[in-house]
Parts: C-alpha cells; sequence; structure tokens
C-alpha cells in the first residue's frame, strides 16, 4: 500500500480485485449459504463473524447483492419449510410448545444471519422478510382462549410468546391473524352468555356476573395479549 | 424599544430596499437582533456558543424571537439554542415571541431530539438503552405535559440497541447503568476509584442519603452526551457532585447559573412551580478540554501508546506472550481498555462501548464473541478478548478509532481516502463517510480529468454522494475536456450502458427531491441528467439536446473501444494470437 503506487491512478479502482475472478459471486456465496446452514444447525461457533461479515460486503460493494438477496431468500425458505413440517408433526398442545421452541430457535439463528449480512441490510434493501404463518396456529390459539373462558386452565406463558411472535412478525399481521377472529369469537361467545343470564336471572345477580367476567377478561388480556387489544376487546 | 429605534436610524436603511440591517461586525446577539444571517452564519460556524448571555441576561435566541427573525432563529436552534420550556432562557424565547409563527418554531424544535454531534448522539443512545436509565427517563417524561425527548423510541429497540453497561450504581436504592471508560474519561475521581476500590466491582451502592438520584443521574447523563439537563432543585446537590467528581468547570458553571437562578425570579414566568424549572448546559458552553471528544482522546491516546507495534506479532507466539506480560508491567491498565483489535501487525487497545456505540457492525460483533468462533479466540497469556480484522492496513484503522472516539478527522491523505471510505462502509460508520469527503474536496478541485474519473467510480462504488456529484458535475460543465481525455472514455467502457428504460429517460426536468435523486442510478444516466442541466437548451429543445448528448457519448464510446482493441494489440500481442491459435 506504497503512496508511489497509488498515485499511478487506475481506471480499474477494485482494491480487493475480486472482479478478476469470474466466480467470486459463486464462491462467496457458497461460503455464507454454508455458514447459513451451520448457523440453522447450532454450529455457528465453527464460524468467523469477521469473514463471513466481509465476504457479505464485499458481494454487495461489488454489485452481488441481488444474488446475495435472491440466494438468502431461497435458503431461508427451504429451512422455514423444513421447521414448519416438524411443527406440523406435533400434536395438541405440544404443537404450541414446540412451535414456541422453533420460534425462539429460528429468532435467534435469523439475528445472527442479520447481523452477517447487516450491510445489505442497510445499503442495498431496508425491506425485512416475511414468515409464513399457519392458519392453524390462530385456530389453536382461540381454541386455547375459549378453554380458558369456560374455566381450564392453559399456560399462559405460552399464550403471551405466541401473540408476542405475532406482533413480532409486524402489528398488521396479528392484527389480521388473532385479533380480528379473537374479538369475534369474543362476541360470540358473550352475547350467548348474556342472553342465558338475562333469561335465568334478575337484574342485580347480571350485573355482578358481568363485572366478574369483565375483570376476568381484563385480566386475560393483561396476561397475554398485546396492549392494543384491550381497548378494542371490552 | 430603543433597539428598533435603531433601526430605522440607520442610514443603510433608507438606502437599501432590503428591510434588514446589516451587522458586519455585530456580535451573535447584534446579528440575531438584526436578523442578519450572512453575519450569524460566520459567527456559528466560527464555534461562538449559542447559549451564552449577554450583560442584559438574554441569549441570541431571545433577540431573534423579539424581533420576530424566523429565519435567524431556525438557525440558531439548528446550532443547539435551548428553547424548552421551564428553562430560564428558553421560558424567556417563549414569552418574548414576536408572533405565533416564532412560538410555532419554537414549539417544533422542543420537540426534537436535542442536536449532537454524532459522537455524543450515540453514546447518549448507549446510556438511555440501559434498561434502568431509560425507566426514570420515562417516569420523568410522564410527569411533564410535554415530552423532552423522544425517549419512547428507546422503549422499541431496546435489544437491537442494547450495549450491557459494566458497572451499576444504586443511589437510594434506584440503578444507574454506566460504563467504566466513559466516566474515567470524564473524571479524575471515578478513574481513580475504578483503579482501586471498585476495580472489580460490578455494582457499587451509596448508602449516604445525601446523595440525590436525579443530580448524579444527569451528571452521568452529562458524560455521555456532553448535555446537561437538571431541574433548578436538584443543583446544588449537583454542584457538591461535581465538587467530589473533581469536574471542575462543570461545577464552576453550575455555581454561576444557581447565582443567576437566584435573582432570576423576577425575570421568568411566574406560572411554573419551582419543581418544574430546569436547566439546560451544552457542552459547547465547557471549555474544550472538558468536552467529550477531549476526553476520549485522552483515553485513545493512552490506549494508543499501549497498543503493540512490531514485528513480534509475525515470529513467535513465545515473543508475544513476553511482550504483552511486559506490557502488563508497564501499567496498561491506564487505558481501561475491555477489548483488542489486532489489524495488519498491530494490536489495537480499544473500548468497547465505544466501539459498539459508534459502530453497529463492533455492536453485533461484540454481542456475538460467543455464538462464534471468535469466542475462543483469546491470546495466550492476555486477558482481554481479542478481535481480528483483515483487509485493513493499521494506518486506516487508526484514524478510523481517532474518528469514532473524538468525531474529528485531521489531515487525511487524499491516497488514504478509499481506504477510509472503505472503512467507513463496512463498518457502517457513515458520517465518517461523510467527514472524508468534506476532507477530500478542497484536494479535488485540483486533480486532472483523468483523476477526477478514478474519484467518480470509487464514489459510486461506495455510494459517497457529495463526492459524486462533484465529479459529475464537474463532467458535465467540462463535457468537451473531458472528452479529449483517455481515461474518461476508458471509463465509459467499463461502466454499465446507460439504462433503456424510458421512463427514466424523459427529458423534462425531474422536480426536486424527486425519487431520481434518492436512488442513485446508472451513472450515465445521472452524467446525461447533469449535461442537460448545464448545456441545455430551454425546454421545448431539451429532446433535441438529450440527442446530441447521447450521439456524442456513443461516438466516444467507439473511439474507446478501438483505443482498448489497439491497446491490447500493442500491449499483448502474443497473447491475443495464442487465443487466436487455440480457436
Amino acid at each position: 500500500m506504497s503512496g508511489a503506487k497509488k498515485k499511478n491512478f487506475q481506471i480499474e479502482a477494485f482494491k480487493h480485485r475480486v472482479v478478476v475472478d469470474p466466480k467470486y459471486a459463486e464462491k462467496t456465496w457458497k461460503i455464507l449459504e454454508h455458514a447459513i446452514h451451520e448457523i440453522y444447525n447450532h454450529n455457528a461457533s465453527g464460524l468467523s463473524f469477521e469473514e463471513l461479515y466481509r465476504n457479505a460486503y464485499n458481494m454487495v460493494l461489488h454489485k452481488f447483492g441481488e444474488k446475495l438477496y435472491s440466494g438468502l431468500v431461497s435458503t431461508m425458505t427451504s429451512h422455514l419449510e423444513e421447521i414448519a413440517k416438524s411443527i406440523e408433526a406435533a400434536q395438541g398442545s405440544m404443537f404450541l410448545e414446540e412451535l414456541n421452541r422453533k420460534w425462539t430457535e429460528h429468532n435467534k439463528a435469523l439475528q445472527m444471519i442479520r447481523d452477517i449480512l447487516m450491510y445489505m441490510d442497510r445499503t442495498f434493501i431496508p425491506s425485512t422478510h416475511k414468515t409464513p404463518i399457519q392458519t392453524r396456529l390462530r385456530d389453536t390459539l382461540l381454541e386455547l382462549v375459549q378453554h380458558e373462558r369456560t374455566g381450564d386452565v392453559i399456560n399462559r406463558g405460552l399464550m403471551r410468546n405466541t401473540t408476542k411472535m405475532l406482533m413480532d412478525l409486524g402489528p398488521k399481521v396479528y392484527e389480521e391473524n388473532f385479533e380480528k377472529p379473537f374479538l369475534e369469537v369474543s362476541v360470540d361467545f358473550y352475547r350467548v352468555e348474556s342472553q342465558q343470564y338475562i333469561e335465568h336471572c334478575d337484574c342485580a345477580d347480571y350485573l355482578k356476573k358481568a363485572e366478574k367476567r369483565l375483570n376476568e377478561e381484563i385480566e386475560r388480556v393483561s396476561h397475554y395479549l398485546d396492549v392494543k387489544s384491550e381497548a378494542e376487546n371490552n | 424599544m430603543s433597539d428598533l429605534d435603531d433601526i430605522d436610524l440607520d442610514p443603510e436603511d433608507f438606502k437599501s430596499s432590503i428591510p434588514l440591517k446589516k451587522v458586519p461586525y455585530g456580535d451573535v446577539f447584534e446579528a440575531s437582533r438584526a436578523g442578519d444571517v450572512d453575519r450569524l452564519r460566520y459567527l456559528l460556524d466560527s464555534g461562538v456558543n449559542v447559549n451564552a448571555r449577554d450583560q442584559w441576561d438574554s441569549v441570541a435566541l431571545y433577540y431573534a424571537c423579539l424581533a420576530g427573525h424566523l429565519d435567524a432563529a431556525r438557525m440558531l436552534l439548528e446550532s443547539g439554542a435551548i428553547c424548552s420550556e421551564h428553562t430560564f432562557d428558553g421560558d424567556r424565547c417563549h414569552y418574548a415571541a414576536l408572533n405565533l409563527k416564532v412560538r410555532k418554531l419554537l414549539k417544533a424544535f422542543e420537540a426534537r431530539p436535542p442536536p449532537l454531534g454524532p459522537l455524543q448522539a450515540s453514546l447518549r443512545d448507549t446510556f438511555l438503552a440501559c434498561k434502568a436509565n431509560s425507566a426514570y427517563l420515562d417516569q420523568l417524561n410522564a410527569q411533564l405535559p410535554t415530552p423532552l425527548f423522544s425517549g419512547n423510541s428507546f422503549n422499541g429497540g431496546l435489544s437491537s440497541n442494547h450495549f450491557p453497561p459494566d458497572v451499576v450504581f444504586y443511589v437510594q436504592g434506584r440503578p444507574i447503568e454506566a460504563h467504566r471508560v466513559i466516566l474515567s474519561a470524564r473524571s479524575p475521581f471515578f478513574k481513580a476509584k475504578f483503579e482501586t476500590d471498585w476495580k472489580d466491582k460490578k455494582e457499587v451502592r451509596f448508602s449516604r442519603e445525601k446523595l440525590s438520584y436525579p443530580s448524579l443521574y444527569s451528571l452521568i447523563h452529562f458524560f455521555y452526551s456532553d448535555r446537561l439537563e437538571v431541574s433548578v432543585d436538584d443543583m446544588e446537590d449537583l454542584v457538591k457532585i461535581c465538587r467530589v467528581c473533581k469536574c471542575q468547570s462543570l461545577q464552576t458553571l453550575v455555581e454561576k447559573e444557581l447565582i443567576h437562578q437566584k435573582y432570576a425570579e423576577y425575570k421568568a414566568l411566574k406560572d411554573i412551580d419551582n419543581s418544574q424549572k430546569r436547566f439546560i448546559l451544552q457542552g459547547l458552553s465547557l471549555p474544550e478540554q472538558d468536552r467529550l471528544p477531549a476526553a476520549l482522546n485522552r483515553i485513545l491516546q493512552i490506549s494508543l501508546a499501549n497498543s503493540s507495534r512490531g514485528q513480534n506479532l509475525e515470529s513467535s507466539v513465545d515473543n508475544l506472550v513476553s511482550l504483552v506480560g511486559s506490557m502488563q508491567m508497564s501499567g496498561f491498565e491506564d487505558d481501561l481498555a475491555d477489548v483488542c483489535v489486532r489489524v495488519d501487525k498491530r494490536i489495537f487497545h480499544c473500548h468497547q462501548v465505544v466501539l459498539a456505540s459508534r459502530s453497529e457492525y463492533f455492536k453485533a460483533r461484540l454481542s456475538h464473541m460467543n455464538d462464534f468462533l471468535e469466542g475462543s479466540d483469546l491470546l495466550l497469556g492476555y486477558t482481554l478478548p481479542c478481535l481480528e480484522e483483515n483487509d485493513l492496513s493499521m494506518e486506516a484503522f487508526e484514524k478510523m478509532i481517532e474518528y469514532m472516539y473524538t468525531d474529528s478527522l485531521k489531515d487525511i491523505d487524499p491516497d488514504q481516502a478509499e481506504e477510509m471510505f472503505d472503512a467507513s462502509s463496512r463498518y457502517l460508520l457513515f458520517p465518517l463517510k461523510r467527514a472524508v469527503a468534506d476532507a477530500l474536496l478542497p484536494y479535488l478541485e485540483m486533480v486532472p480529468p483523468a483523476e477526477l474519473c478514478h474519484w467518480l467510480i470509487l464514489s459510486d462504488m461506495y455510494g459517497v454522494s457529495k463526492i459524486r456529484e462533484y465529479c459529475l458535475d464537474a463532467m458535465a460543465c467540462n463535457f468537451e475536456t473531458f472528452a479529449e481525455t483517455p481515461e474518461f472514455r476508458a471509463m465509459l467502457l467499463t461502466l454499465p450502458p446507460p439504462s433503456g428504460d424510458s421512463t427514466l429517460r424523459t427529458t423534462a426536468p425531474s422536480a426536486p427531491g424527486a425519487e431520481v435523486h434518492s436512488a442513485e442510478g446508472n451513472l450515465l444516466d445521472d452524467l446525461r441528467e447533469k449535461w442537460l442541466e448545464a448545456e441545455a437548451a430551454e425546454l421545448d429543445k431539451r429532446d433535441e439536446s438529450a440527442l446530441l448528448f447521447d450521439r456524442r457519448l456513443e461516438m466516444l464510446m467507439l473511439v474507446a473501444e478501438q483505443e482498448k482493441s489497439d491497446d491490447d494489440a500493442f500491449l499483448f500481442p502474443l497473447s491475443t494470437s495464442s487465443v487466436v491459435m487455440q480457436k
């Protein structure tokens, strides 16, 4: 890196001289792809953050950002499909637990991948990833709420995490997949119940019962729903 | 008011149609009062303290508001003038505002986060990203009717913004989270304590009832951000703490303000009770050696002196260990470094909190120490974790950390600029890129066209828009000179061809701020746009002008093509013939 050499300006300005190698992008992407697999297999301790980041940075710098991005999308998709399969396999209440575990793992892996590809994230595209969500998840959640309303005990921490997961995917996803149906189901449930009460009880009793339900509902909301739902629920 | 009479009587006013008086020799107060923005800009650029008071106890902003000079007031506010309600100066500005427009301007700036330098702002973010600290601030905000800061935004990004503290203070049972190196840099008291009593402590509990939490909090907040914000009631406690912490100049200033506040009653609005009254001080009011960049610079200099350099790294590990050992002997604790960065042949002593605050790359890297390979990358006998950075010269790294610690960049060699651009994009230090570009611009005015081509390519690659714009402007304005330069023609060949997209190729001038500017596109398209701006005929003839340019470019490319094949034939007559033979 001597001054004399640099004075002699070249039009070809690439310092890292990667363009000389036409297979550069291919090779680098292979390294990064391998790294992503390793991260998902919990083998990240064998990887060098600095090297991976540098590779990703150079790819974007030399205009291979598009390749990197599409490669990432396809790799992530295949991983997510795998995860989805293993979650599908779980049954009953195990389903949510499995989902929760996988979600935590996935989050951690994603964070590491994001950090490695941070340069792309900042300069190439500020867009975010979208993860497929099963409608099954929503149904299970609603079922659980129904169970609790009728007196069963459920794992509230689990519920909290799952709803948080939906929130993480963006307020819109949360709204569409959980909040709307949740509110609809709630309305139905309480309409039926209030009808029953009105038929069976006198006025004071009815009010008492209604108040109890209302308190229960507030507590439930604070436990595992996003704050926003609270106002809309009651 | 006699001030207004002054303006009316000025002979210049009678001659000039411009109603504003010019005060070419005026100070910041006169310039603000007269609304002489040129003079004001000059004064602010030369580093005058915007929040200083004159002998009438008034700040410059007060005069600008009083006289209704919106542009001057705005300029002052953008340079960090304090306008928050419930402060002495801020209240007076609100009170004196000539009309509602001025008040509106003040309100708008009050809601903004304080204008801080990149260094102060990023350290402040780090401080507030600590849970305990942001909790206190939120609590404060909840009490006050108007939000002080955009404090709530920190909650959302807590996990991503968070860099763990290495020491927690408990005062009156409440925690303040902090980083040793920042406190040590700012206060000799903390430095001494961290070297002795608190050396291995993660937690320090103050049991003295007298020590007030809000005062200490505001002092530590000041250590990070160079901005003091304290309620008037806590100022006396703050003076005491400053005395203990040996923050001489800050203590003097706060004491002075205390006396001022005592007599300020009659000058301020009465309807605010004392507990809400605050005092805000910008670091600019302190002498330079007591500001944050200077403090961190001292730490940096010690660390650099401790950073080992030499060929030992190349030879044997034994040698290295002995070297490290000897360094430990010679008091390397001085610098409080908590991480080493190995670049090229040198090991730099650095501070995690500074690196992480300034660069997201380092934040991610330091937080993933255990997840990746580097976690196990400890040097033998070396107590500090060590990072290794490749593809970077130690000179460039030194310049970079100098910038990270002090926000300043001294004498950048143009030869170094390219590497600095590389480093600043790689480590996501975008302000550094701008700083290098600023340092480089005067140099570019003297370079030959051929070299300018080189810089254009570079700035396009690293996304340095300022340099890129400059080069394109120069090329568009002197197109024929460049057309005669072989390097320019050669460059044309290496660039991607102008886009064929007809929506982009419209010859109508784009509206300022339209999306064309935000997305930097094809270099040749941009050059064409610039050329049209500089050379083209009136609007209705732009299409013809554009066609002219396109044809000229095509021709130049043909020439370049020709030259290239000539060159190749001249340079590699053998290789080309061998290719032919292979075929």
